[in-house]
């Protein structure tokens, strides 16, 4: 029997987990399956997919990072020009108000600069599909297109032995015949 | 091929069905949303369907301990009892007959049926978070003390080193006390 007080070091974690608030999700491969690990709180919960019931991942790359960026742009500029122009304006008066004002717009200037810099850092954003013979479910905390690929392709050296190449249809020939004259 | 549908997570329409096609894919066809899709060798696998018992046919043939008109095809690997096909519980390379495999998961002996498991090392790291208040240190470290003591053989997690994190947890609180009783007594500051 296996030895169920030790953590099994049979699995290896894979680029792909998301942190809230009170937990966190984090993808685990293992021998035969793929373990998804959801900590909330302090339980943690396990969803088991074996390897050889996979068959597709479907990755569809969305619009809600440039969404987020734009948001994220609309409020860190004018919050950063704005405790900008109350540190001038402290600074050409020498009044402690404009100290005040201009930390707290560095505050806040400070949280939007570091949220629109973690969206556009981070990478791309998509949704994560897993598809079996009998679900299909959307992957939690899969939302970077990075970690999807990283996972599809890690799927694949373990269950095929390679990085699975899209087979891309032929072009039709191009004919280099010379275009015959009407009669 | 598989006899059901791949859709497109965006629009919810059928994509084609041929694994090459799918592989190639780079747009919907019909919405022309980006996708991309990693297909498996499972998708082009027929689908197992579970294996009926047999019926005894002669006296010689041994018979399933809960179907004694089915022909036992495996004993059980914990109670030895004679199973048939449809009696026959495959976990983890063992053959398990149904009343074992319900003890089995009421023990938790087998890690793979196992849904939940309470992580008692975060636990200690909440507990930790009454160091903050003024007296909470000496309650933080007792009560860590205590988790660890009690739930040192409860199974951990099943990916991460719980003991270990269980253990700084325990340090970290019977430190802050102990630094809070050499405050308070004068000893230090």
């Amino acid at each position: 029997m296996q030895d169920r007080l030790q953590n099994d070091p049979a699995y290896r974690r894979l680029k792909s987990s998301s942190n809230y608030v009170v937990g966190h999700v984090s993808y685990w491969l293992g021998p035969d399956h793929l373990l998804l690990v959801d900590v909330i709180g302090f339980v943690e919960r396990y969803r088991q997919f074996r390897l050889a019931d996979i068959e597709l991942i479907v990755i569809r790359p969305t619009r809600t990072r440039m969404l987020l960026g734009s948001i994220g742009a609309c409020v860190a500029v004018p919050l950063v020009a704005l405790a900008a122009g109350l540190w001038l304006q402290y600074l050409n008066t020498s009044d402690t108000d404009w100290a005040v004002g201009a930390g707290i717009a560095s505050f806040f200037a400070a949280i939007a600069s570091t949220f629109l810099t973690l969206v556009l850092a981070g990478g791309q954003i998509c949704q994560t599909r897993l598809v079996t013979g009998v679900q299909e479910i959307r992957l939690p905390g899969m939302f970077r297109l990075r970690h999807a690929e990283a996972l599809a392709n890690a799927l694949a050296l373990q269950t095929q032995g390679s990085t699975p190449k899209p087979e891309r249809v032929p072009d039709p020939p191009v004919s280099t015949a010379p275009p015959t004259a009407a009669p | 091929m598989p006899a059901r549908e791949v859709l497109c997570p965006a629009c919810r329409r059928s994509l084609p069905l041929e694994a090459s096609v799918l592989a190639g894919l780079t747009q919907c066809p019909d919405c022309a949303a980006p996708i991309r899709i990693a297909v498996f060798p499972a998708f082009n696998r027929k689908p197992v369907t579970g294996q009926a018992a047999e019926r005894i046919t002669g006296e010689a043939e041994a018979a399933c301990f809960f179907h004694v008109s089915k022909k036992a095809s495996v004993p059980c690997d914990e109670c030895g009892r004679f199973l048939c096909a449809l009696c026959d519980f495959q976990i983890d390379n063992r053959h398990l007959c149904p009343p074992c495999l319900e003890a089995a998961q009421q023990k938790r002996s087998i890690t793979s049926l196992e849904r939940t498991r309470t992580r008692w090392d975060i636990i200690a790291w909440y507990v930790n978070l009454a160091i903050l208040t003024c007296i909470g240190a000496p309650v933080a470290a007792l009560a860590n003390l205590v988790i660890t003591l009690l739930r040192w053989k409860a199974p951990g997690s099943r990916v991460a080193n719980t003991r270990l994190r269980l253990i700084l947890a325990t340090l970290f609180a019977v430190a802050a006390a102990t630094l809070a009783g050499l405050s308070m007594f004068g000893v230090i500051g």
